[in-house]
């Protein structure tokens, strides 16, 4: 069938891209940026799957991912190539720590609820009990103030790690979702290139995006278009009217903020930000706080003795133990 | 009888009672309609507490009416019920005579048998009873050979009409609780069957027979029914559908075949069956030509379909969504249910999160499995953290607030209040804690735990 | 205190008491004591949108030495946040209650509807401070900015802004953000804790009532309940803790409280003006009016005495300005007198000379000789109470009189407040531990009538539950907690509160649940406390009854008698009373009275007195009934405690029975102040809950001990007076009373024919039903004559007849010389159930010559044939020769509806003449199905007792007749049997159960004791026919059996009818209740009659309800004390 040999063409020029044998800028035709914060992607007026693009245009069988996402703030919408960035791929996301979960959780989280905004769908999660166990599931009233509907959540927990991989195959091939989110601890052996391509490809061919956190993952050899690592960052401090000295242990909470850092971006270039969470109106907000928090870029104070990371819950006594300097550290590569 | 429950209890203390549950009565008689099936297919309700069957030209499958009578009453009266039964010449006897003494009563022998009976035996509506009681008429015989005029103004057409329709002189239609289907084919057995093999042959060659009616109508079959009759009463229906006309017996066994396969655990033999009957529910006039079976798939995902190919795999209660969980308890605000068995439209999420100030979350985005254990030290008696030690790691509170005082439900027993703080340590990270516990006024030194990671 | 001082507290303003009802968790005694330890100097009290509780705080909050501020919270219907307000001063609090009227008058009852408007057209004077939410949202926080806004423009530095601290997790945040809104706004924050309950222990019960508010279960009602128990009062340190941020919060609310200086005690209560045609000042018309009155009650010349005692009343009454009270109660009987409607006043002024010269009472303080004056005590401030009893058929006109004289501006009825027993307490408890309906009907079973107990271990395990098991123990807790708590307000039977001003400046004024009534917010304790007069217009059957038979004395007899005119001291009368020939007769009727009759033998009228007010709680709680017994037959020596005493109990043997004898006792012998024994007494009813009784109780005994006394005699006069507690009977009553049984009792023994007639036609009422009430009659001689259409009307009237005399029983034959009846009584038709009185009225005023067919009638009068049916079916027609079958075929023959419906010639075309009936024969009836069926007609038979036709049956089993129990000894062995009349059990005598048997001859007494009735439960509490097997008890001519065995013996009546007697009601459930009802509230049995199955709330509106479930539990026999 033609139809089936164009199918393969189409896949094959794909697999070149996501190996960087072809220039993917190359291949799309720019679009000025529009100031909303989510632009679509001028429509292609040709659908089926039969139809190929003209001038060497990758096109996307119908139904695929015409969207890019913007995230509303200048600084890394435009380390892409086309403003914001491309949706029907897997991204992934790292946190040097377990016990920043919080903080990967929340931009992850974020970045869905935009997807939500522009996708209709559920969000699939997939996460592994390693997963839950260190850093718990997700709370739907937390997701809920946060701005993403927990109706829309679909959690799937997986006992194995291997069988995290085949649901997040499963899911990304599911024209239904609206996104794909997958979550894993530390490094990972089968989560090779093969199993990042594949995913990649399958999301490619739905459209659905697949957005892959790593808890304390390093930068390991991956088929995803972008990596980004999170790190918590000091929230402002909100002051209370008629207050007399700051006790730090008085001042309010603010919003959730963080350093977000674009470590690798096959669609363009990398780049950071600290950016601001304001779940009333779904938005981020670009900060600059020089001030406070770890900054990027710089690793984290280093410890004397390299320990292994924060002990994992299975092996933890009942009771914290008594007193003594120990101080969680980044795993050495 | 007559008075109320709560007098009743009063006067005996230990009595027991149980609710009335009228669907479930009214279930089983329908359940008891449906084995009745097996005598005749007019089977109807009569009132909350009896069948009516037509037997009409089936008493012979029993060898007369005595024995179809005594068949069922044993039977019924095995599987526990206390069963009175009469066969007459007209429904309104036939109730009566039920009632009364039961038995055959012989054709035309109905206005001898009524004479005696009391008129309340007539289906008359109460205060009619008690009126013609009041002028002391009260058995049957009293009225029955009275002018009809005086009696029809005094106490209405409904007397009469119920006389003559037990005396046969005016005619009663039944109406039969099930569909009566088209076309039917049974066969009984001595010996029961339970083998599937055994009702799949049985299946064929009803089928056969039916085939050979749909034939000679020019008809196929959309809808079919096989009936499977246990001894002991319960009776399995199983039903297929199909998308186009058929006749064809293979077919149709094909269908119970796949039927039969995904009911095959909870279709029960028990000690077996003793009848078994193909129905076709629905027939189509149809050409040859249409006679096929064949039916486009969609091939198109749909969430559906992920959540069942995730669950056969992973297993149900692993593909989950949440539920919205009404307490103040955190770890019950929502609840995770296999997605399979929830419906969509039927989670609803009030947005809470539009809250007056838009700086600050209450709720982390994520909980632990359980809260975990932490040493902390803070103001007391009520103060917030100021620092605290988490699995192994120590973290200065740089910020906080709270507290939220959640105290348990104390109807499922006695636990500590907790006191909830939302703290951010110096490096940024936010966390979920809390005191377990009023200092003092509860426990003389409160535990803390941590239980959520904020984003 | 010194200002630092005060600088250094806090004042909870905000508080709900549980009149916020199932909203507040604590009553307000308990909020106002718990504010006293707390060291708060004052207690704002801000209940929903009513000022029901004001009164209780503000008289606890005495006791506790600390100031009530009265308050409310107005919850707005206009989504207007909720605001609490508090009255600055006098005006401020008339505008308050103003409002809330309002609100409640556009409501229906038990509502209030306010809008913001409201307050703005009514706010001036009011301290106001909204509440804002806890968890509010964006557009929460404008509205408040916008009321805050409107609020501030109108009312300045009125307008407050209330702070919380609910430990929501965002208060200091929100707190900030109030702090900012206050400032823009210049508004300033204060500190409230919004309570609901005085203790965080109260936590789980405010649980439970918002559940039950809501009608949830504790597992369904998730978020709608409180996260936290921390709604509780909170003393000075706590608060400033939480409001650290804005510590002026907290003394803001000190601030308000000085800026408050109204106080309850300022609502001064000013009389009506009475405008009188002498145009005479209040005092002198009273005198002008007592001067003639004296005139016309003695026209012999004025005693002396008499005229002392009206001088120094009329003295007293000057000096603490009385007079247009007395004047108005005057007005209100003179206008009943002038329509007819006989009345009688009673209560602690009203057997005062002045009241007995007015004509307010008939009890003649010379012929009483009572022994207290109850008046007016100027040292107790205590105000005059005069109860007025009218017939209870015409009350309504004269409550519509009040209405129309005063408008509702100036009159309503005072509340009753409706609390939560045992029963019903339970019952919803266990709903909210989401029991079923099952267990909950097992449970709630447990508990016998009215208790304020909850049922005892013991009994929880009969019902099948399991005491021991946690969630058991929290619903009995829980459900002891909230026993008390008032659940709604009711309007009181008849308490006016009539003022000279608006009454709705005083208080306010609701809704109630009759049409045209409305009723205030305070119950007749909170008035007391507050000194304000309430005059109680009540209803008593007795007196409708006595009008009738005065008119029918006069109209039949030609004999002209006022209630006052009656033949006094007539000793027949008391030697019928002596014999407990008193069925029928007003108050003495009961078992318990018949029973003491023929020990007490009463001889004059003051012994009449002590019978009425002997066989009450007070007196049986202080065990005092059987001393004065013993004492009265010679069987003791009369001697005095002390000689103190003498003075107080000497005209009732050396033993306290009245309420004035045992306060009096309190203040001679326990040494307690006048105004402190009268706290004792309200203590006992107000503060029960609160326990201050237990301090009282020392203070009495150890008093009395101290002074010399026999400890034992102390506690039982304390224990006397907590009876009085639940039940004040003081001496003025019984002794109104007393008249009423003198006079009932007087037209009982003279014409037993007009007393039977009189009482038929002001049924239902009193004791016993109509069937017992004949047959009294006609074994006083009296023919009793059946229903007939050509003869009887609606009511029942007298017909010539032959002299009673001649006919007595021979039970009654030593009253041949007291009888002089000599005429018939023949029923009306008031006694055939489900006919009308216009169709009867129509029927008779068509009779002519009489009917001479059923057709005929039914053709003259119109009737619908079910209305002739139902005459038919009464038998009716026996004087056209008709039977009651005949009668009834006849009957049904008839065309549906009535003759007049239909076309005249057709009629005669159609019916007459061309469908001639073919003849019947119908099957004869036997006599004992129409006596069944009589009963069943008319809850009567005239024609045999039921038991009569099985006697040959009861004869076999060696059953005594009743009539001839008094010709066996005592202790003999019997056995009885009869229809069940009554069942009793009388609260105070420990779980025995008396049960009233008839059989043809006469009734029998059956003593049964809890053992025997566990073991016979449900003969005892189902069976209308039974058959009692014991041993006889004779004493003094009191015949009891005391029952050993039981056996339901209805089977034997069965054959008489197939219908049966079961459906036959001998007593309609009405009748039951009826003296509760009329008797209201002053003397109102704690345990009403027939409570034993079916909880009965103590109020007439509630009867009416319950009534008819009551009537479907138990629809035949006499019920329970």
């Amino acid at each position: 069938m033609s139809s089936r040999t164009a199918e393969i063409e189409v896949l094959r020029r794909r697999l070149a891209v996501l190996e960087g044998r072809l220039p993917q800028e190359s291949q799309m035709s720019l679009a000025p940026a529009p100031a909303a914060s989510i632009m679509q992607e001028p429509t292609h007026t040709p659908s089926g799957s039969e139809v190929e693009g003209a001038a060497g245009v990758c096109v996307a069988p119908a139904g695929q991912s015409r969207h890019r996402l913007c995230l509303g703030v200048e600084e890394l919408d435009q380390l892409s190539a086309q403003h914001g960035f491309k949706l029907g791929t897997l991204h992934e996301f790292t946190s040097t720590e377990v016990r920043q979960s919080g903080a990967l959780t929340g931009f992850v989280a974020a970045l869905a609820t935009l997807c939500l905004k522009q996708r209709d769908g559920m969000v699939l999660w997939v996460l592994d009990e390693m997963v839950q166990r260190e850093a718990g599931l997700p709370s739907a009233q937390g997701f809920l103030q946060f701005g993403l509907d927990p109706a829309r959540l679909l959690i799937v927990a997986p006992h194995r790690v291997e069988e995290v991989l085949w649901a997040l195959e499963e899911g990304s091939q599911c024209r239904a979702l609206s996104v794909v989110v997958g979550e894993m601890q530390g490094d990972f052996k089968s989560l090779d290139l093969t199993a990042t391509r594949r995913l990649a490809l399958r999301s490619e061919r739905s459209g659905v995006p697949v957005f892959l956190m790593r808890h304390s993952g390093q930068a390991a050899v991956s088929a995803a278009m972008t990596r980004w690592r999170v790190t918590p960052l000091r929230s402002e401090a909100v002051g209370l009217r008629n207050k007399g000295a700051f006790v730090p242990a008085r001042a309010l909470m603010a919003a959730p903020c963080w350093h977000v850092e674009l470590e690798k971006n096959r669609d363009g270039r990398p780049g950071s930000c600290e950016l601001e969470w304001n779940h009333a109106e779904q938005r981020f907000k670009r900060i600059s706080r020089p001030e406070c928090g770890t900054s990027l870029g710089t690793p984290a104070p280093e410890a004397t003795h390299p320990v292994s990371m924060v002990p994992r819950a299975g092996h933890r006594p009942h009771l914290p133990q008594g007193s003594g300097q120990v101080v969680a550290l980044r795993r050495r590569g | 009888m007559g008075e109320g429950l709560s007098d009743a209890c009063a006067r005996v203390p230990h009595l027991r009672t149980e609710e009335e549950i009228p669907e479930a009565d009214e279930a089983l008689l329908a359940a008891l309609a449906d084995w009745c099936d097996r005598y005749t297919p007019l089977v109807a309700l009569s009132g909350d507490d009896g069948l009516l069957l037509d037997i009409t030209g089936c008493a012979h499958l029993f060898e007369g009416e005595e024995a179809l009578l005594e068949d069922c009453v044993t039977r019924l009266s095995a599987q526990g019920f206390t069963v009175r039964a009469s066969v007459a010449d007209t429904v309104g006897a036939a109730w009566a005579c039920a009632r009364a003494k039961g038995g055959v009563i012989a054709p035309g022998g109905q206005r001898e048998v009524l004479e005696p009976l009391p008129l309340s035996l007539l289906r008359l509506e109460e205060n009619c009873v008690a009126a013609l009681n009041k002028v002391g008429l009260k058995r049957i015989v009293d009225v029955l050979d009275r002018p009809r005029a005086p009696l029809a103004s005094r106490f209405g057409g409904e007397l009469v009409r119920r006389l003559d329709q037990a005396l046969g002189l005016e005619g009663e239609p039944i109406s039969p609780r099930l569909h009566i289907p088209a076309l039917v084919a049974e066969r009984r057995f001595f010996e029961p069957i339970s083998r599937q093999e055994d009702m799949e042959a049985i299946i064929l060659a009803l089928g056969d027979h039916i085939k050979a009616q749909l034939e000679e109508r020019g008809q196929g079959g959309r809808a079919f029914e096989v009936a499977l009759f246990r001894v002991d009463g319960v009776v399995n229906r199983l039903m297929v559908g199909t998308s186009g006309p058929i006749r064809e017996p293979s077919f149709i066994l094909r269908l119970f075949r796949e039927k039969l396969k995904s009911v095959g655990d909870e279709l029960d033999a028990g000690f077996g069956y003793d009848l078994v009957r193909l129905s076709v529910l629905e027939a189509q006039s149809c050409t040859p030509g249409q006679l096929d079976l064949s039916g486009a798939r969609d091939e198109d995902e749909d969430l559906a379909q992920l959540v069942d190919r995730l669950g056969a795999r992973l297993g149900i209660a692993r593909v989950a969504r949440f539920l919205p969980g009404d307490s103040h308890m955190p770890e019950k605000r929502a609840a995770l249910v296999p997605a399979a068995t929830v419906r969509e439209d039927a989670i609803f999420w009030p947005d809470e999160h539009l809250l007056w100030d838009n700086t600050s979350l209450e709720r982390p985005l994520r909980l632990l499995a359980r809260p975990e254990p932490v040493e902390a030290v803070a103001m007391v008696p009520e103060g917030p953290p100021l620092r605290f030690r988490w699995r192994k790691a120590l973290y200065e509170v740089a910020r906080s607030e709270g507290p939220e005082r959640i105290a348990p439900p104390w109807w499922q027993g006695p636990q500590p209040t907790r006191d909830y703080f939302r703290v951010e340590d110096s490096e940024g990270r936010r966390f979920w804690l809390y005191r377990e516990g009023l200092f003092e006024r509860e426990v003389p030194n409160p535990r803390w735990f941590l239980q959520g990671l904020f984003s | 205190m010194s200002g630092h001082l005060l600088r250094q507290s806090f004042v909870e303003l905000g508080c709900a008491t549980n009149f916020s009802f199932l909203h507040g968790a604590s009553h307000p005694e308990e909020l106002a004591f718990t504010a006293g330890e707390l060291g708060m100097p004052a207690l704002g009290v801000t209940d929903r949108n009513t000022l029901a509780g004001v009164v209780r705080v503000h008289t606890a909050a005495k006791e506790a030495g600390i100031r009530t501020l009265v308050g409310c919270r107005l919850v707005f219907l206009d989504g207007t946040p909720d605001i609490l307000v508090w009255p600055t001063d006098i005006e401020a609090y008339q505008r308050l209650s103003r409002l809330l009227t309002i609100g409640n008058r556009r409501a229906p009852k038990g509502e209030c509807h306010l809008h913001l408007e409201d307050l703005m057209g009514w706010g001036e004077g009011l301290i106001m401070a909204p509440v804002p939410l806890a968890l509010p949202r964006q557009a929460d926080e404008a509205a408040l900015c916008r009321v805050l806004g409107r609020l501030t423009d109108a009312f300045g530095a009125r307008v407050r802004l209330a702070a919380r601290f609910l430990y929501y997790g965002s208060d200091r945040r929100w707190l900030g953000r109030l702090q900012e809104i206050g400032a823009q706004q210049e508004v300033a924050l204060l500190a409230t804790n919004d309570v609901l309950y005085h203790r965080p222990e109260r936590r789980p019960l405010q649980d439970v009532i918002s559940c039950i508010r809501l009608h949830k279960t504790l597992e369904t009602a998730g978020r709608l309940l409180e996260a936290n128990a921390e709604r509780h009062l909170k003393p000075y340190g706590p608060m400033l803790d939480l409001f650290q941020d804005c510590p002026s919060a907290v003394s803001e609310s000190l601030r308000v409280a000085d800026e408050i200086t109204f106080s309850l005690d300022e609502l001064a209560y000013t009389y009506p003006d009475e405008t009188f045609a002498s145009g005479l000042p209040p005092q002198e018309e009273l005198s002008r009016l007592a001067e003639e009155g004296m005139q016309r009650r003695y026209p012999g010349g004025v005693p002396d005495k008499v005229r002392a005692t009206v001088a120094r009343e009329l003295e007293l009454v000057e000096a603490l300005q009385y007079a247009p009270y007395f004047l108005t109660v005057y007005d209100i009987v003179r206008f009943a007198r002038s329509r007819g409607i006989l009345c009688q006043g009673r209560g602690s002024a009203a057997n005062s000379s002045i009241c007995f010269c007015l004509g307010i009472t008939e009890v003649d303080p010379d012929r009483a000789d009572l022994l207290f004056e109850r008046f007016i005590s100027p040292e107790r401030k205590e105000p005059p109470d005069i109860d007025v009893d009218f017939e209870h058929e015409r009350r309504e006109e004269v409550i519509q009189y009040i209405y129309e004289k005063y408008g509702r501006e100036q009159a309503g009825l005072a509340a009753t407040v409706i609390c939560y027993r045992s029963r019903s307490a339970l019952r919803e408890v266990a709903k909210v531990f989401g029991f079923s309906e099952d267990a909950m009907n097992a449970l709630s079973g447990t508990i016998w009538g009215r208790s304020d107990r909850g049922g005892t271990p013991g009994q929880i395990r009969d019902a099948g539950l399991d005491p021991e098991q946690v969630v058991m123990t929290q619903v009995l807790k829980l459900a002891h907690e909230l026993i008390g708590f008032p659940r709604h307000l009711s309007q009181h039977v008849g308490g006016f509160v009539i003022t000279r001003g608006r009454l709705d400046d005083m208080v306010p004024i609701q809704n109630a649940a009759m049409a045209d009534r409305t009723v205030i917010e305070w119950d007749k304790d909170d008035l007391d406390a507050l000194g304000i007069l309430k005059i109680d217009i009540l209803a008593l059957g007795m007196l409708s009854a006595i009008r009738r038979a005065l008119v029918m004395l006069k109209e039949d007899y030609g004999v002209t008698h006022s209630i006052a005119s009656i033949p006094a001291e007539e000793s027949q009368v008391y030697d019928m009373i002596s014999r407990a020939d008193t069925l029928g007769v007003f108050q003495i009727e009961s078992r318990a009275q018949m029973s003491m009759l023929p020990r007490m033998k009463p001889r004059t009228f003051y012994d009449l007195v002590i019978e009425v007010a002997i066989v009450r709680p007070g007196p049986i709680q202080g065990d005092m009934v059987h001393p004065y017994l013993r004492r009265r037959q010679g069987l003791e020596q009369v001697n005095f405690p002390k000689e103190e005493l003498r003075e107080v109990l000497g005209k009732t043997l050396g033993v306290p029975l009245f309420q004035e004898q045992a306060m009096k006792i309190a203040i001679v012998a326990a040494g307690f102040e006048p105004a402190e024994a009268d706290r004792l007494r309200r203590a006992m009813a107000t503060f029960r809950r609160v326990g201050t009784i237990g301090t009282f109780q020392r203070k009495m005994v150890e008093g009395m001990v101290a002074r010399g006394y026999e400890a034992d005699f102390a506690e039982r006069c304390f224990k006397q007076i907590e009876g009085f507690g639940e039940y004040g009977f003081p001496e003025s009553h019984a002794a109104s009373f007393a008249l009423l049984v003198y006079a009932s009792a007087w037209i009982k023994a003279r014409y037993p024919d007009v007393f039977c007639a009189a009482l038929l036609n002001s049924q239902p009422m009193g004791f016993y039903a109509p069937a017992q009430l004949v047959r009294d009659a006609r074994e006083h001689g009296v023919e009793v004559r059946e229903v007939d259409v050509n003869m009887s009307e609606w009511e029942t009237i007298l017909e010539p007849g032959s002299p009673a005399r001649n006919k007595l029983h021979y039970r009654h034959r030593e009253m041949a010389e007291t009888v002089y009846s000599d005429r018939a009584v023949r029923l009306g038709f008031r006694m055939i159930k489900g006919v009308r009185q216009e169709d009867m009225a129509r029927l008779v005023a068509r009779r002519g010559r009489g009917y001479d067919s059923v057709r005929d009638l039914w053709l003259r009068t119109g009737l619908p044939r079910a209305v002739i049916a139902r005459l038919a079916e009464a038998d009716a027609f026996r004087s056209l020769g008709l039977d009651r079958r005949t009668a009834l075929w006849a009957a049904q023959g008839l065309e549906q509806g009535g003759a007049a419906e239909r076309l005249p010639l057709f009629d005669r075309a159609d019916l007459d003449n061309l469908r001639p009936e073919p003849d019947v024969n119908l099957p004869p009836m036997h006599l004992g199905e129409h006596v069944v069926l009589d009963y069943q007609s008319l809850s009567l038979s005239l024609k045999a007792h039921p038991v009569s036709f099985v006697r040959p049956a009861l004869q076999r089993m060696r059953v005594t007749r009743a009539a001839d129990l008094v010709n066996l000894p005592s202790g003999r062995r019997v056995t009885v049997s009869g229809l069940v009349l009554v069942r009793q059990r009388p609260g105070s005598a420990k779980g025995v159960i008396f049960m009233t048997l008839e059989d043809e001859t006469a009734v029998a007494n059956v003593i049964i004791w809890p053992k025997c009735f566990e073991k016979y439960r449900p003969i005892v509490l189902g069976a209308r026919f039974v058959k009692v097997s014991g041993h006889l008890q004779n004493a003094e001519g009191v015949i009891h059996v005391v029952a050993e065995k039981l056996e339901d013996a209805s089977g034997l009546l069965s054959h008489l009818s197939a219908q049966g007697l079961e459906d036959a009601a001998l007593a309609h459930a009405d009748e039951v209740k009826r003296p509760v009802q009329e008797l209201a509230p002053k003397i109102r049995p704690k345990r009403g009659l027939a409570q034993l199955i079916q909880e009965v709330p103590e109020v007439a509106q509630d009867y009416e309800n319950l009534s008819r479930t009551a009537q479907r539990v138990m629809p035949k026999g006499r019920n329970f004390h």
